[in-house]
């Protein structure tokens, strides 16, 4: 029965893929940005109005895709709180971000394009918020890492971007490997994937069950940037900074924690442990490289990792409801922070042509002092970066504290080893302000370090952002405050979204703490960023010095682990090395076999031409010679046709022995 | 009327012989009317067509006349016979060939050398492909089958590249290997089996041609006590005499009591064996594969495409067909050996593919490599499993065809297929450069395409058949999953190298040649390319074609091969 969810929900996955149709095929070359606004800011509203009139209520309906005599293949949608909250995220930022692209792409030869891939990335993120099942849930996985392969590589002429969306998809690749061996597992195992079905399963198969979890995580390891696979995100960045925004921060990184959240029963608490491990362990390492990048973007790449690492650390803790809050509140903070960087970069750009010179504008060396150019920025930048820090009376400060408590009780009753989970998580929380304060310093305070621009330029070519990039940052930067989630900025009880998802509240003396020492660590790292990134270290020489006289905790953090030296020079080269054995294989032993075989077949042939010719033919000649004189001898008594019946009869009594013999 | 099929490229042929060489412009036209007409009476099939009641003696369309008849005194009859039809199997594998076919003409178009030669042996080639889909005479079959060799040899031989003549004999020799297994196979099946009805006929147990099923039973019956008299056998080739034990002279050497033994192994095993490596080289698996790399990098395009897109699909299609229906134990027994051959030749392809320089060659042994997910399938006898392998090797015969082209739409503007001589064609050739990237990902299974469905189902039914059946072991279909991450692997670097990045070629002059698709190759692309779409979001539109087929096909292994297993 068509009910009118179903309708919704066809309309509001169904018109994103229309926009990438249109544009895709579309002949015409113009700025589709206000149309691609106006369409997600629809179905923004849109999903405003089913938040309103569907809250509390949970819709499903099945689409039946195939069936074999014995089963069938369906795809489950559910319309439910956690998807109509997701959604109103997902189309917010798109709106938002499609409106700051008009300004940001205006001048990029492809917009079409650009529009048609963002309407392709929003309608599989919609498919990825929809499905209630893991295989249907896997077709739009798979949908959105193609999507983000476009844009990531939009700039098809720089050869770093399109080795950087290669990446991004084959490392994704290699957890979905997982996640299939994960389907695989329940489709044939536990007879469904469908997540009504595995609600109800009954942990008969524990084994099973716990390696299905695991390899559905892996999944999420390579979508959410987790501890070994998130390398690919930070080289991600050399998409268009909008898309960063919307794909590489807000969404579709969190989509892995969306899918934690929605089938969280399927988890085993073995999984669960490691998880909250691999949470913890990316949170630091991530907040760790952070704090020694120069790029401008690669700073907040390796903040969405550290902050993803938080909800998977809170998914494992047991915190599906506060991970979830946790994913949303970051998506508005951290999709502000790169508009805000990119408005930063759009910014520097518009200099870079006025000047007619080239310079990275990307490069946090090469700035300082913008916050007397752009002061707008600058403001949205502060309150954003605030969320993100968790300090009080932002959002971040909300989810964040909520994280942690959560962590502490895990660790807490857990015990043994999983005290690191908890210590790695305050290292996370110290470090955060740390890097946004150096961040922070580093683009706005001091005095420009780029030699090859001046005041007069600053001034005439910064000063005017255009309305379109300054809506989103407005928008962004207030959504980053506390009120929007509840009344009490120090509590949750009067929080929406929690209580939307079923967030039972009880009152744990382990919060407390857990606050406490966040907020404590918070001040702190303030207090000793502005001690160490402060005017000393903002001057030129020291940052040039820095970068060369460094040390290993320098270039460990500077290098992200090296992991990604790790994964160049010994994964796939491996593999490389492996591809060319085998090519060797194939040429110098297998053809080499079928080649030295064809040569003796063909010399055998030759011997076997040889006997015939000497030996066969010379005795058939003999033969034929004899019959000839014996033949001429008798020839007066007899017609002279015989002969060639004898030659003849002779010849295949000759052939039938030889082939006897052979 | 499937006859039509066959009937019709052989006119063609006729037609070509007839008219003189100098009127070079007639041969491809009439090529393209034959392909044409095929479609259309193919289109009308699809539409007579009736899914549901598939099994695997039902034919459909079919016709069965006698042939080949001779007495033999004591040792009975000979009895070949001109069957055809097709089951759901052999239906989608025509529609196949008949797609193909007509894509190759069209792909033809700039053959300049010898048009009169390369278009009758096209014909040629074209009735023989047709024909051993709907075969139902094993004689009839193979008879098609080495029918195919020939054309194809002189096809590269003639028209190839630098290499062509190692290319082709090495083609020809490793083909005509495998027809020597089948060749020897099909001799020991015809010693062994009889056609009850004619046997009954002539040992007067049955009046008419149209028996009942008790009056088979009977014949049957007399025929394993031994009470009909060898002089009445009637040997024939039929597949739906072939594949009962019951039809199987008692005591001869294939039979299942009392049959012949080789190698310490019951005869039946190794004639599937044999069957298995005959048709395993023209799927192609490792370690029988090298001729294809060889074949494909000196075939003219269209000849690459066919025989990406038909022949190896052969390979596919007599394993199912012949090998596993005929011998359902064989399945059965070596489903560990046949799974790690299709495991091997997924990550052994796919490592190959990563290191060649030569595009066709990439795309070469990515067929290699999917063709390996076609054997894993298999091997897991599920229906998931099955009907995987045959979606996945429609979904290649559509995906390779595309690759092919599209390599050969540079190599015809250039002459080169070097990686390497190319960089950043984006922004020369945006539309082709859409549609490689297109191929691309439906070749590594991006969901929306039929490669992902095929390699879904591929992946579900060998974990069925490890874990659920226990055909063999579990880690199998999860190491096959490493042949996905090498499959984006080595397509996203090929896409990287030659179509991102700034626009450069090795020499400058190319950029003149190198125009974006025209009129004539976007006719032979874009349908293949809507076709790969639409199986992969619609692919109950193909499946449900074969379904009935696969299931009946797995209920007969499993049941018939568990009872042989059994009595051996």
């Amino acid at each position: 029965m068509i009910t009118s969810p179903t309708i919704w929900i066809s309309v509001l996955l169904l018109l994103p893929l229309l926009q990438f149709l249109l544009l895709f095929f579309s002949k015409k070359e113009r700025n589709y940005g206000p149309i691609s606004a106006l369409l997600m800011a629809a179905l923004f509203c849109l999903s405003i109005y089913t938040t309103m009139s569907q809250w509390n209520l949970s819709h499903s309906f099945e689409i039946q895709w195939l069936s074999f005599y014995d089963r069938q293949i369906s795809f489950f949608f559910l319309f439910d709180n956690q998807a109509n909250l997701m959604l109103l995220v997902v189309f917010l930022i798109s709106t938002l971000v499609s409106v700051f692209s008009t300004s940001y792409m205006k001048s990029d030869p492809n917009k079409r394009l650009y529009y048609a891939y963002l309407g392709l990335f929003v309608f599989s993120m919609v498919g990825i918020i929809f499905a209630a099942d893991l295989l249907l849930l896997f077709v739009f996985w798979e949908l959105v890492g193609f999507s983000s392969y476009l844009l990531i590589g939009f700039w098809r002429q720089k050869k770093s971007a399109s080795i950087a969306a290669s990446k991004a998809f084959i490392v994704n690749r290699v957890g979905d490997a997982g996640f299939l061996v994960g389907i695989m597992i329940f489709y044939v195992v536990f007879q469904s994937t469908s997540l009504t079905d595995l609600q109800q399963l009954t942990t008969d198969n524990a084994n099973w069950l716990i390696w299905a979890g695991l390899g559905i995580f892996a999944g999420v390891v390579g979508k959410s940037a987790q501890f070994p696979l998130f390398g690919w995100l930070p080289d991600a960045m050399e998409g268009p900074t909008p898309v960063s925004a919307l794909i590489h921060a807000a969404t579709m990184v969190a989509a892995g924690i969306y899918m934690l959240a929605r089938f969280n029963v399927i988890f085993q608490p073995e999984v669960l442990h490691v998880m909250a491990f691999t949470g913890a362990v990316t949170a630091f390492m991530a907040a760790f490289a952070a704090v020694k990048q120069y790029d401008i973007k690669k700073v907040l790449a390796y903040s969405t990792i550290s902050q993803l690492g938080f909800m998977v650390m809170a998914m494992g803790a047991g915190g599906r409801e506060v991970a979830f809050f946790h994913l949303i509140t970051h998506a508005f903070f951290k999709a502000g922070l790169f508009l805000c960087a990119g408005s930063v970069i759009y910014g520097l750009h518009k200099v870079e042509k006025q000047k007619n010179t080239h310079f990275d504008a990307q490069d946090m060396r090469l700035m300082g002092g913008l916050k007397r150019y752009m002061p707008f920025t600058f403001l949205t930048y502060v309150i954003c970066a605030a969320s993100l820090a968790g300090i009080p009376f932002f959002s971040g400060f909300l989810s964040k504290d909520a994280i942690m408590a959560q962590v502490l009780e895990f660790s807490v009753a857990e015990q043994g080893m999983y005290w690191l989970v908890i210590l790695l998580g305050f290292g996370a929380v110290f470090l955060t302000p740390y890097y946004m304060g150096r961040q922070l310093f580093l683009i706005f305070f001091s005095n420009n370090r780029n030699p090859a621009i001046d005041h007069q330029t600053m001034e005439t070519a910064l000063d005017k952002s255009t309305l379109w990039i300054k809506v989103p940052l407005i928008v962004l930067s207030v959504l980053s405050l506390f009120i929007f989630y509840g009344i009490n900025p120090f509590h949750l009880e009067t929080n929406f979204i929690l209580s939307g998802i079923g967030y039972s509240f009880y009152e744990s003396p382990l919060s407390f703490w857990a606050v406490l020492v966040s907020v404590l660590l918070v001040a702190l790292a303030i207090v000793l960023s502005y001690r160490w990134f402060g005017p000393k270290y903002l001057k030129k020489e020291n940052l040039i010095k820095e970068s060369i006289d460094n040390g290993i905790l320098f270039n460990l953090s500077y290098h992200g682990w090296f992991l990604d030296a790790f994964y160049k020079n010994v994964v796939v080269k491996l593999f490389l090395q492996v591809g060319r054995f085998c090519a060797r294989i194939e040429k110098q032993v297998i053809d080499k076999i079928i080649d030295t075989i064809g040569v003796w077949v063909v010399v055998f042939g030759q011997i076997i031409h040889f006997l015939d010719k000497y030996l066969v033919d010379g005795t058939v000649n003999a033969v034929v010679f004899l019959t000839g004189k014996l033949g001429g001898g008798v020839q007066q008594i007899q017609s002279g046709r015989v002969q060639s019946y004898i030659i003849w009869s002779l010849l295949s009594v000759l052939c039938i022995l030889l082939w006897m013999l052979l | 009327m499937l006859s039509i099929l066959i009937i019709i490229p052989l006119l063609g042929l006729l037609l070509i012989l007839c008219v003189p060489r100098e009127k070079i412009a007639a041969f491809k036209w009439i090529a393209l009317a034959t392909s044409i007409i095929q479609l259309v009476v193919s289109a009308y099939l699809l539409l007579m067509y009736q899914a549901g009641t598939s099994s695997l003696d039902q034919y459909q369309f079919g016709q069965n006349i006698p042939w080949i008849d001779l007495a033999l005194g004591e040792f009975g009859h000979l009895s070949i016979r001109y069957a055809v039809g097709v089951e759901g199997l052999g239906f989608v594998f025509v529609l196949l060939s008949v797609l193909i076919l007509l894509i190759g003409v069209i792909s033809s178009w700039n053959i300049r050398e010898k048009r009169k030669g390369y278009f009758a042996l096209y014909q040629l080639l074209n009735a023989s492909i047709i024909g051993c889909f709907i075969a139902q005479d094993f004689f009839l079959f193979f008879l098609f089958f080495e029918f195919m060799l020939l054309p194809m040899y002189f096809l590269i031989g003639i028209w190839g590249g630098k290499r062509r003549a190692y290319a082709s004999i090495k083609f020809f020799l490793y083909t005509l290997l495998g027809s020597v297994f089948i060749l020897v196979v099909m001799i020991m099946l015809y010693v062994s089996a009889v056609n009850p009805v004619e046997t009954g006929i002539k040992a007067e147990l049955i009046g008419s041609e149209q028996p009942t099923l008790n009056e088979i039973q009977l014949v049957q019956k007399q025929l394993q006590q031994n009470q009909i008299d060898p002089v009445h056998y009637v040997h024939t080739f039929e597949f739906r005499y072939l594949k009962d034990v019951k039809n199987y002279i008692p005591n001869s050497f294939l039979s299942l009591i009392g049959g012949g033994n080789l190698f310490g192994q019951s005869a039946r095993m190794i004639a599937f064996l044999a069957l298995f490596i005959g048709f395993a080289i023209k799927l192609p698996a490792v370690p029988v594969h090298t001729w294809l790399p060889d074949a494909h990098v000196e075939a003219p395009t269209p000849i690459s495409v066919i025989l990406a897109g038909l022949l190896l699909k052969i390979g596919a299609y007599g394993l199912l067909r012949v090998a596993y229906t005929i011998f359902p134990e064989g399945g059965i027994y070596y489903a560990e050996f046949i799974a790690i051959l299709g495991l091997i030749a997924i990550l052994y392809g796919a490592f190959n593919a990563l290191a060649q320089q030569d595009l066709k060659k990439l795309v070469a042994y990515s067929s290699i490599s999917h063709m390996g997910f076609v054997l894993l399938g298999l091997a897991s006898i599920t229906n998931e499993g099955v009907s995987g392998a045959i979606f996945q090797s429609i979904s290649h015969g559509i995906i390779s065809p595309l690759l092919f082209l599209l390599v050969g739409v540079i190599y015809d503007r250039t002459g080169s297929r070097q990686i390497d001589d190319y960089q950043g064609l984006i922004h020369q050739m945006p539309k082709y450069t859409t549609l490689m990237v297109i191929a691309a990902f439906a070749s590594l299974g991006l969901p929306g395409f039929s490669g992902f469905v095929g390699e879904l189902f591929i992946f579900l039914g060998a974990f069925e058949g490890a874990a659920v059946e226990g055909y063999f072991m579990t880690w199998i279909p999860i190491v096959a999953t490493i042949g996905l991450i090498i499959g984006a692997a080595y397509y996203l670097w090929m896409l990287q190298r030659v179509f991102m990045g700034p626009f450069s070629l090795k020499h400058d002059s190319w950029k003149l040649s190198l125009s974006d698709l025209s009129t004539r190759e976007w006719l032979m692309v874009v349908p293949l390319a809507i076709l790969t779409l639409l199986f992969g979001i619609f692919p109950s539109l193909l499946l449900d074609l074969f379904e009935p087929y696969s299931q009946a096909f797995i209920e007969h292994v499993r049941t018939f091969g568990a009872q042989h297993l059994k009595a051996i």
